[in-house]
């Protein structure tokens, strides 16, 4: 009876003590996944803002250059892609495209000295490069709170809580795709008469 | 002591910061506690006298001090009121400090608040640099001051702000200036500034009596004179104490029957005033010299410590932003070879800076006890988490340092920049047959005057590398590749800070202007 009694005293105290530790641990996962969801927010605000100054850009564009269709139907198509793009690796990725429909459009662009030389398409241009850097900047942060959580989730023995309540590892916001190239873009060379598909140089960054 | 930079989260250092926040609390408590056991025996005579006596009236207070019990228990309450009234004090200066902090520091340094279109590339920098931080971007100010230096200040990162003085903006480069944003913002992720704060803030009721001091007009001598002085008073009060204790002791083991003696024959009242001889006597010799400088000595010693380890965090913090180690070890070396006047801070804030404010006019017992770890070490440190730095160009930046601080502060360095900008081409153009190498020991300087005539390519080196040929114009735009030291390249123009450049391979690109470079004779 009494050896009993000791023996459920034990078990008791070690189910309590593993209740404890296991809230620990689903306090800390609960908190490392806001500070990704805030840092995600970080990303989207700056991924918004180069969605609406696209259609912007667009429309200056289509005021020089009317047909250049299949140019600004891409970048339509990517930003609308970047806007529908669910989870921050698509996101990634779709940015990545409208990059790249960027610098289609930017090549388009070269040929038209009076549009690169207009004040509305200067301003977007430096716009878009600062929001670019933004992207990039606020990437760096979003990228250390994934990681962190990821550490967090993944490694033993926080991942047996982290598998049984459901927390999976964030994705890290990183274009996928390698197989397309960065398309670079030289507004300082010579005015081109049309260069709707520039060849993208080797680029390694 | 961070060797390199681990990906440590903001969060960490912050639960960190917060424990020793408190832990420096209680250990200025401590530092206090004789500074107020200094002030009683000034406060009790003014309170028996100035707040008792009037209070409980004349009649009263004979009564009760005629009492036996009674005058123990004046004595008591007189201590107690004096207890009270200097923490009450000291509390309520550094309450008011801590709220008014901030305010008070931008006031006391003139900063100027700058807007969007005011600084358009340090208020970018700022903000994008605390996106990648993660903080909300504080506001920033500008100090109209040629010594180059930077602060944050903020009890939290959404009241914080970050200072820059003109001479900084003027000195470093877009690197530069990345680098000591990060460190700055580091402050205020890490809540160093909150930290900071509370420092600044006990330091100044520390160092109230000796300011009120040297503020009432008195010459250096004659503070000196009156550390001289207090410290042989606290001296001979140690002594005195010793001595007293030695003779009772020797007086007890020796003549115990006669002690007992003396001391049945002399009054209550005569062994009391003799009790409280002995324990205010030493204590009215020494707490001037503990008042004046003895706290604020301990003070400033734990300030030393505590801000060490804060500015090589913050440091660390900051390359983990920029991926830049070395662009803030030249920055360090630059800023810390430039600080030539100060800027007007209140000591007791100086390790809120970016690097110590050095001035000659600074009293002794300040250059004796600084506030930050000596850049040397900083710059070794960052440079152990990189690649190292050339030491050719931590040398340069040095010199572009020295040479800032040499210019005289009435030419405009801008108009100075100019007037060489104008004349390299020429330069240029005249040393034709030799190739006019650009001295690489003062990238800092010569390659922003190294701009080549529009249409003119021109040969150049890399002096060292790798480094990054840009896509576009800007800090943090994509590299096409990493270009090795001593790559030739062709000089095809130059936009803002940066050179557009072209590889033996044709690939074009930005690098940036403060990457040295050597020239050859054009094509």
């Amino acid at each position: 009876m009494r050896a009993a009694d000791a023996t459920l005293g034990v078990v008791l105290v070690v189910l309590v003590a593993l209740l404890l530790w296991v809230i620990v641990v689903y306090n800390n996962l609960v908190r490392g996944r806001n500070r990704v969801r805030e840092a995600w927010s970080g990303i989207d605000v700056q991924l918004r803002r180069r969605g609406s100054l696209v259609p912007n850009l667009v429309e200056t564009v289509r005021g020089y250059a009317t047909h250049e269709r299949g140019v600004f139907e891409e970048v339509a198509r990517a930003r609308s892609a970047l806007q529908q793009a669910g989870g921050a690796a698509a996101a990634a990725s779709a940015n990545t495209a409208l990059s790249q429909a960027l610098g289609h459009l930017f090549a388009v662009v070269e040929a038209y000295p009076q549009l690169r030389a207009s004040e509305s398409f200067t301003s977007l241009q430096r716009d878009l490069g600062d929001v670019e850097d933004k992207i990039a900047f606020a990437r760096q942060f979003y990228n250390r709170n994934v990681l962190e959580f990821n550490t967090r989730a993944e490694t033993f023995p926080g991942n047996l809580v982290a598998s049984t309540l459901g927390f999976s590892p964030a994705e890290f916001f990183e274009s996928t795709d390698d197989g397309r190239a960065e398309v670079t873009l030289d507004l300082s060379g010579p005015p081109r008469a049309r260069a709707p598909e520039a060849p993208p140089p080797p680029s390694a960054s | 002591m961070p060797e390199a930079p681990a990906p440590v989260l903001v969060y960490d250092r912050v639960a960190a910061n917060r424990r020793a926040t408190w832990r420096l609390l209680a250990l200025f408590t401590v530092l206090i506690l004789p500074f107020v056991a200094g002030f009683i025996p000034l406060l009790v005579p003014a309170i028996q006298f100035g707040v008792l006596l009037p209070a409980l009236g004349g009649a009263a207070f004979d009564r009760i001090q005629a009492a036996g019990p009674g005058r123990a228990l004046l004595f008591a309450v007189t201590v107690a009121l004096a207890l009270l009234a200097v923490l009450a004090t000291g509390v309520a200066v550094a309450w008011l400090e801590l709220q008014q902090a901030t305010r008070l520091v931008l006031r006391l340094t003139r900063s100027r608040p700058i807007d969007r279109e005011g600084e358009p590339e340090l208020w970018r920098s700022v903000e994008n640099l605390s996106l990648a931080a993660g903080l909300p971007t504080p506001a920033v100010f500008v100090i109209e001051s040629r010594s180059p230096n930077a602060f944050a200040v903020g009890l939290d990162p959404r009241r914080a702000a970050v200072v820059v003085t003109r001479g900084l903006l003027t000195l470093l480069d877009r690197r530069g200036l990345h680098g000591v944003i990060a460190h700055e913002l580091s402050h205020i992720g890490n809540q160093d500034t909150r930290l900071n704060t509370v420092l600044a803030a006990v330091l100044t009721v520390l160092r109230l009596p000796l300011d009120l001091l040297s503020r009432a007009g008195l010459p250096p001598l004659a503070l000196r004179g009156c550390l001289v002085l207090s410290a042989l008073a606290a001296v001979m009060a140690v002594v005195a104490v010793l001595a007293i204790v030695a003779e009772g002791a020797l007086a007890f083991w020796f003549f115990a029957s006669e002690v007992r003696g003396a001391l049945a024959g002399t009054s209550r009242a005569d062994l009391a005033l003799i009790a409280m001889m002995i324990f205010y006597g030493p204590l009215i010799m020494g707490s001037p010299f503990y008042v004046l400088f003895g706290a604020q000595l301990c003070g400033r010693r734990v300030r030393a410590a505590v801000s060490r380890q804060r500015e090589f965090l913050a440091d660390a913090d900051a390359v983990l932003l920029t991926r830049d180690p070395e662009g803030l070890a030249l920055a360090l070396a630059m800023v810390g070879a430039a600080s030539g006047d100060a800027i007007r801070v209140p000591r007791a804030a100086a390790h809120l800076l970016f690097v110590e404010p050095a001035s000659a006019e600074a009293y002794w017992w300040d250059r004796a006890v600084p506030s930050h770890p000596p850049i040397e070490e900083r710059v070794t440190l960052l440079g152990r988490m990189g690649s190292g730095i050339p030491p050719e160009a931590l040398a340069a930046a040095v010199e572009a340092g020295r040479e800032f601080r040499a210019a005289p502060p009435a030419a405009a360095p801008a108009a100075s920049l100019a007037a060489r900008r104008r004349a390299a081409p020429r330069q240029t153009a005249r040393s034709a047959p030799t190739p006019a190498a650009l001295p690489a020991d003062r990238d800092g300087e010569s390659s922003r005057d190294c701009v080549a005539p529009a249409g003119v390519a021109s040969q150049i080196w890399l002096a060292h590398g790798p480094i990054p040929l840009l896509e576009r114009p800007e800090a943090g735009a994509r590299a096409r590749e990493r270009l090795p030291a001593g790559t030739p390249l062709a000089l095809l123009g130059v936009e803002g800070a940066f050179l557009r450049v072209q590889t033996g391979t044709g690939t074009t690109g930005y690098i940036d202007k403060a990457t040295a470079v050597r020239w050859q004779e054009p094509r």
